[in-house]
């Protein structure tokens, strides 16, 4: 079944359709669209640069295998971000005996403008660092909101909790992170 | 007048290029030193990740399929396996319980009949050396002198010879 042709360029829900209706071009579509946001994501909550590319390619073959999961009440994108989460939450899992945090290639600064992309990639480890010390829930609700932009509502359907909720658990992290980082 | 609170709120847009400062909020930023942290920090946020490697994501989406299509195949064999497996053992369960000395001589005809693919597509004399292999003593015996047969009456015994023969 061909990705269904429109005006306006078919949503999500309608790739997501198209491809339990067998169309693998839509299926490479929601890859193309979600791949990069999702990679992002996984630095944001520790993944090391060197696995992204197995980690992204494992969410999405985990999210197209039980894509009838989806029921659309949240979107497409947080829904596989959270298919992310629980993948690197088991890799973290599998490999917390024999980690370690070498200061491999990706973590060198680029020949291009070697001060600047150190500066940056040392922010962002202190950044990614301080994540991790919030407990899961915030530090998912921080990403979500900050990193993404996804609106409380659509947090709180992805997390099952409540937009309140959500809104505080925001503001928690700024604060401690703040504190943290300063 | 704009609260720190709502300057957050509204960080998050501004950051990524969804959204812009109004006046107000411009000059509560710039007066603002927490807001100021804050800003910095979510700006921070925006730009985690942004130097990951440049991702091939058409090589991703292909390496995806491939493996969904791996999977369902494997799939497909894994139950075709299981279910000629359980027709084959079927197969043999039926033939020695219904050759055993407690089957009821009453029942060859029906067990017999039982529709097992594998049983189906032998010929009579194929079905014959199936039964001698299952009934005779290792390298010995005909149909005609196999003991279960010698328990069944003339009427079972024509009844089993016609279904042999189809």
């Amino acid at each position: 079944m061909p990705v269904p042709a429109s005006p306006t360029p078919p949503d999500d829900a309608d790739l997501v359709r198209a491809y339990q209706g067998g169309s693998e071009a839509a299926a490479t579509e929601l890859v193309r669209r979600h791949g990069a946001p999702v990679a992002r994501f996984l630095v944001g909550l520790g993944a090391d640069y060197a696995d992204i590319d197995d980690l992204v390619q494992e969410t999405f073959f985990r999210a197209f295998r039980r894509i009838a999961g989806w029921r659309g009440d949240a979107g497409f994108r947080s829904w596989i971000f959270t298919i992310a989460s629980n993948l690197l939450k088991d890799e973290h899992r599998r490999r917390k005996a024999r980690r370690s945090v070498p200061l491999e290639d990706h973590d060198l600064p680029s020949r291009d403008n070697p001060e600047s992309a150190f500066a940056l990639r040392e922010t962002e480890r202190r950044l990614v660092a301080a994540l991790q010390t919030l407990p899961r829930l915030q530090r998912e609700v921080f990403l979500l909101r900050a990193q993404q932009g996804i609106e409380y509502p659509e947090i709180a359907t992805t997390l099952g909790t409540t937009a309140g909720a959500a809104r505080v658990h925001f503001h928690h992290a700024v604060k401690r992170l703040k504190e943290m980082i300063a | 007048m704009t609260s720190c609170e709502e300057m957050l709120e509204r960080m998050p847009a501004v950051a990524m290029g969804d959204a812009q400062w109004t006046e107000e909020e411009a000059l509560h930023l710039a007066g603002c030193a927490s807001c100021q942290a804050e800003w910095s920090l979510i700006r921070n946020a925006v730009a985690v990740g942004s130097q990951v490697p440049m991702l091939d994501l058409e090589k991703t989406g292909a390496a995806v399929l491939a493996r969904l299509r791996a999977e369902r195949q494997a799939s497909r064999w894994r139950r075709a396996g299981w279910l000629t497996g359980l027709a084959a053992a079927a197969a043999v369960v039926l033939v020695v319980w219904g050759r055993g000395p407690h089957q009821h001589p009453a029942r060859v005809h029906e067990v017999f009949r039982i529709p097992v693919a594998e049983l189906d597509s032998l010929d009579n004399g194929e079905l014959e050396s199936v039964l001698q292999d299952l009934d005779a003593p290792i390298g010995a015996g005909t149909l005609n002198s196999t003991p279960g047969l010698g328990d069944l009456d003339d009427v079972q015994l024509e009844r089993l010879l016609r279904s042999l023969e189809g």
